[in-house]
């Protein structure tokens, strides 16, 4: 060491001052021991928590919408495509609470549009307050003059995104829309299974096609993932997955036919409405006999799907689409439930031929009514009739006959085997089921009935003796107490008769309710999809095939990824009753038959089958014996059928003067023109 | 003056010159990766200026090395005064930045008076302290060395400048710890402190007292305790300073590889949180490496204050010791989450040239004290 300064170097301060200098270095310890502990803590114990901090604040997943597949007709027809759109969102990320106010006042400002108030704009960001990372949507589809004002006060607007996306378009406009159905934004879709990867925004299928085929039609989303710095540039591309386009649909339909089934069945309807001003609804559908394929399919009122593309509806779309009687929206081709009147008859027919007692041979003489209760009336006194005979002339005496000779079980036997009791199970969304009055239906409805009758009456009956309990017992006399027991006895006896007639009355099968179902009333009600199906197997000879709207499934650039196999099943009837009837059919559509009207004017040897129906439907908003749906059900040609057709015109009054007439239309466009033209 | 050459050559303390060599160094490393993104934005090249000064800085060294500082203790009072009349200059003519003045201008140059302030603090409070012969048991002997102290730093933070005035106030009390103050008093003094400040901004948030504070300064110490208060405002320097060194792991994502430090998540990471970039570019092996640095150059101060050849010299090394203390306390501290973020720059290794001059000077001074340990001569 040192050898100086003894004064300094040896004194007692010099020692404490070294004292001093050791706590200094104590200090200096446990300071760095504390920032090296932490930095152990930060970069050791918790690197995995910090490092994927630092990726997920720098990198950002863009979403790249798919496009969704077109949708085409059976000979290559766009019916459904997309245009691109300009769609005005609002992207939450990187706002300060406090600004969003600001930024929204100047938008409706700079935008000056009646819809965008900073209310609503607030309401699309409360509807979508759990969401708030995914962008918000304020207007679809905004004119181009305001994505130019917006992108010039760009930088007023932080957060204002536009984004371009693509939007469906219907070259066709209210062509097919039913079967086509909209798309909208997804909603209570978001919680059901399948839904998983939609978000908020999304467009959905709702109706038709773009409903039953949604997950085809979508496509997948692409995204780029790129990484951002604190200011939120863009810095590098880590991933870029181009969005693959949806697979696009070919369907059974002829846009072409479609086109004349929706003229001719809204000049017949319009024609009809003069005479019938209650005539504003109805449905039409043409099979493909030999495959199910549906040609065509209308319904009416219109709708148009582009009307469900914007933003929102007025109020008074909405009133049309949903809420008006008829609701627009609606397709009464598979939705609607009908009263068949006497397109039924093949079917009862059918019946009494399988029962044997009723053979080809058989006469049964119409004498203007029936002979049986209710004594229903016929279309005239057409004397002795054959099968062909009735079925030509739709004898209600006759089927009223045959009716009773095939019992309703027969009845539902057949009405079964061509599936009148079941959905058909086409591929659209919201298909209804017919309602076939069968021994299997009665034993369901009539117990259902039982229990709610017996359950009234029983919940009297208590009522009764709470009521008469407490009386009995505060009796002031055992003469009283007597009076009011057979007071009570009486009226529990009166009970238990009502009891007994309700039950008779409603849960009983009775003759009438068989007469009536025979010609197609009473109980009965079908889609016109149902019918059109039972038609198309009667003309094919017995096959029952499922109808369908969609041949092919093909990817975007037009490879055939699915295509539909024809699902027919031979019926369970005999082949002979299944000709008979047929050839009966034809008969009707013969001159003298009630169906002729539709095929006068046809070239020889074309011909066909066909029933017409006049329907009591006995629902609310027809008046008995008044007001009358007109139904047309028919085949042709009569030899080798193509096409199996069945329609129905609300209040159309008569089968062959309404229906009927959109029968003629398409068959001569059908056999006449198209025939010209060099097809068919 | 060949004597006195001999001198410096013999006594220089080399190793603590090894050390500041190594922490310049890596700062070097360290600030040529974290101002890359700045450089470009300010056209100027961080890493020449840093580079330049630090060179600057070793002549300033040597040159301190040429008269014994403890010669030149009678100028205590002039230089005292200089220092306050400094820091009066910068209240009256200073330049504001970010809402404290704390620079001259000087034609060109633009100097920030607090630096050599430090420095003079030092020297100014070494003399008055080894006046008094360790004799500062009472608080009679105390309290007229706290207002001695307490004038300059009254000064500081009236610019104001809180960063500065909290060195001060350590620089102070390290040197009444080394000049032999009562341990106890002390320790009163400085929880005493702290309980009061903690105390009257708590006063402030829930009884509305008045505070001094800019609101800067106040949310700075909201967000310490509370970093999600404000996640993307005030608090976004915190958490982003944890993200960035926590995201470095043990070894690091490699030399100019950090996407944080590439990315701009931290405002100035050339500066103040140069840390953060060391942290996420080399992980806790760096870090360790850097602070191994500092603790030796720390503790190779110490040991040549206790072999100083009067207390004034030891004395002197305390301050500067309590000095850089307090700044890698301060720095560091902040960049890991454990102090509240104030503006002060880690000794050697921030980007900044009256920082790094002064820095070197203060390590001019302990070296001084180790060349000039011997009484026999001059």
């Amino acid at each position: 060491m040192n050898s100086v300064a003894p004064l300094w170097e040896e004194s007692i301060e010099r020692k404490q001052a070294r004292r001093r200098f050791f706590l200094f270095g104590v200090l200096l310890c446990s300071l760095f021991a504390l920032l090296l502990g932490r930095l152990f803590w930060l970069q050791i114990m918790q690197e995995e928590i910090f490092l994927n901090k630092a990726v997920a604040q720098a990198t950002r997943w863009i979403p790249e919408k798919a496009s969704r597949g077109e949708i085409l007709d059976c000979r290559g027809n766009v019916l459904v495509t997309n245009r691109p759109v300009y769609n005005l969102t609002l992207n939450y990320l990187g706002f300060k609470n406090q600004d969003i106010a600001r930024v929204v006042e100047e938008l409706v400002q700079v935008l000056d549009d009646p819809d965008i108030t900073a209310e609503a704009v607030q309401a699309s960001i409360d509807a979508q307050a759990s969401r708030l990372y995914e962008p918000i949507l304020i207007k679809r589809d905004i004119p181009l003059d305001m994505v130019i004002r917006l992108e010039e006060r760009r930088w007023q607007l932080p957060g204002i995104l536009i984004e371009t996306s693509p939007q469906r378009l219907y070259p066709y406009g209210g062509l097919l829309g039913h079967v086509l159905g909209y798309v909208h934004p997804i909603k209570e879709e978001l919680d059901q299974p399948g839904f998983e990867n939609y978000g908020l925004g999304d467009l959905v299928g709702k109706t038709g096609v773009e409903k039953s085929y949604e997950f085809e039609l979508r496509g997948t989303n692409g995204y780029r993932e790129v990484t951002v710095n604190a200011r939120n540039h863009p810095v590098e591309e880590i991933t870029n997955i181009p969005s693959v386009t949806g697979n696009s649909l070919q369907l059974t339909i002829d846009a072409e036919l479609q086109t004349v089934l929706e003229n001719t069945f809204d000049e017949v309807l319009a024609s009809v409405a003069q005479t019938y001003p209650k005539a504003n609804a109805g449905a039409a559908v043409i099979l493909d006999v030999n495959t199910g394929g549906v040609l065509s399919m209308v319904s009416r009122p219109i709708a148009y799907p582009e009307d469900f593309n914007g933003n929102s509806m007025s109020q008074e779309k909405a009133e049309y689409y949903f809420n008006q009687q008829p609701a627009a929206l609606y397709n009464r081709a598979i939705q609607g439930s009908y009263v068949p009147g006497s397109t039924f008859k093949p079917i009862t027919g059918m019946a009494a031929l399988a029962s044997g007692n009723l053979t080809l041979q058989t006469y049964i003489t119409c004498s203007g009514a029936y002979w049986y209760k209710p004594y229903i009336k016929c279309t005239g006194a057409h004397g002795s009739l054959t099968y062909y005979q009735a079925m030509a002339r739709s004898c209600n005496v006759y089927f009223q006959e045959a009716a009773r000779r095939a019992g309703i079980g027969n009845i539902g036997m057949i009405g079964h085997a061509l599936r009148m009791d079941v959905k058909t199970g086409l591929d659209l969304p919201y298909e209804g089921a017919g309602l076939l009055p069968s021994l299997n239906w009665q034993s369901i409805e009539f117990s259902k009935r039982t229990d709610v009758i017996n359950k009234d009456i029983d919940d009297q009956l208590a009522a009764l003796e709470e009521e008469y309990l407490p009386l009995i017992a505060a009796a002031d006399t055992e003469q009283e107490q007597r009076r009011l027991e057979r007071e009570r006895n009486s009226k529990r006896n009166t009970l238990e008769a009502r009891r007994r007639e309700r039950l008779n009355a409603d849960t009983t099968w009775r003759d009438a309710d068989t007469f009536n179902t025979g010609i197609g009333q009473g109980y009965n009600q079908y889609t016109i999809i149902e019918m059109a199906a039972y038609v198309a197997a009667i003309a094919n000879g017995g096959t029952y095939y499922t109808p369908y709207v969609v041949q092919r499934v093909m990817d975007s650039d037009g490879r055939v990824k699915n295509e539909h196999v024809p699902d027919g099943q031979q019926v369970d009837i005999e082949q002979w009753i299944l000709d008979a009837t047929k050839q009966a059919m034809t008969t009707a559509a013969k001159p003298g038959g009630t169906a002729y009207g539709a095929f006068v004017g046809l070239p020889y040897g074309i011909g066909g089958g066909a029933k017409t129906g006049t329907a009591q439907p006995g629902r609310t908003g027809y008046i008995k014996n008044k007001d009358f749906d007109g139904l047309f059900i028919c085949f042709a040609p009569a030899e080798n059928p193509q096409i199996a057709f069945a329609c129905v015109i609300e209040h159309g009054n008569s089968g062959s003067g309404s229906a009927g007439r959109v029968a003629k239309g398409i068959l001569e466009y059908y056999f006449i023109e198209r025939a010209a033209a060099g097809e068919g | 003056m060949k004597d006195r050459v001999k001198l410096v050559i013999r006594n220089l303390d080399y190793s603590l010159l090894v050390f500041l060599l190594f922490i310049l160094c890596a700062g070097f490393v360290v600030l040529d990766s974290a101002s890359v993104s700045a450089a470009t934005r300010y056209e100027t090249d961080f890493l020449v200026q840093q580079v330049t000064a630090a060179i600057a800085g070793f002549v300033l060294i040597l040159a301190l090395q040429s008269i014994d500082l403890s010669r030149l203790q009678n100028f205590e009072k002039p230089a005292y005064i200089l220092m306050n009349l400094m820091l009066l200059t910068v209240f009256f003519f200073g330049v504001s930045v970010k809402g404290a003045q704390i620079s001259l201008e000087l034609g060109p140059f633009r100097i920030q008076p607090a630096e050599p302030a430090k420095i003079l603090l030092i020297f100014c409070m070494a003399k008055h302290l080894a006046a008094k012969n360790r004799q500062l048991k009472t608080w009679r002997q105390l309290i007229p060395s706290l207002l001695y102290g307490a004038i300059p730093l009254g000064l500081v933070m009236a610019l104001p400048d809180l960063g500065t005035g909290l060195v001060l106030l350590a620089i102070i009390f390290g040197m009444l710890l080394a000049a032999g103050g009562s341990l106890w008093k002390l320790a009163f003094l400085f929880s005493g402190g702290i309980g009061s400040v903690v105390l009257w901004i708590y006063g402030h948030l829930n009884w509305d007292w008045r505070l001094p504070l800019e609101e800067y300064q106040l949310m700075r110490l909201i967000v310490f305790v509370n970093p999600e208060y404000d996640p993307r405002g005030w608090g976004w320097n915190l958490i982003q300073a944890q993200i960035t060194v926590g995201s470095g792991g043990l070894w690091g994502q490699g030399w100019g590889q950090g996407t944080q430090t590439a990315s701009g998540y931290l405002p100035e990471q050339w500066t103040d949180f140069i840390f953060c970039v060391l942290g996420e570019e080399f992980g806790f092996v760096g870090c360790f490496v850097v602070l191994a640095l500092f603790f030796a150059l720390l503790v190779r101060c110490l040991m040549i204050a206790a072999r100083a050849k009067d207390l004034f010299g030891g004395i002197v090394i305390s301050g500067v010791v309590s000095l850089f203390m307090f700044h890698i306390l301060q720095n560091v501290g902040m960049v890991v989450g454990i102090m509240p973020i104030t503006g002060i720059p880690l000794p050697f290794i921030s980007y900044g040239r009256s920082a790094l001059l002064s820095g070197m000077a203060a390590i001019g001074m302990v070296l001084n004290v180790g060349v000039y340990r011997d009484n026999s001569l001059f």
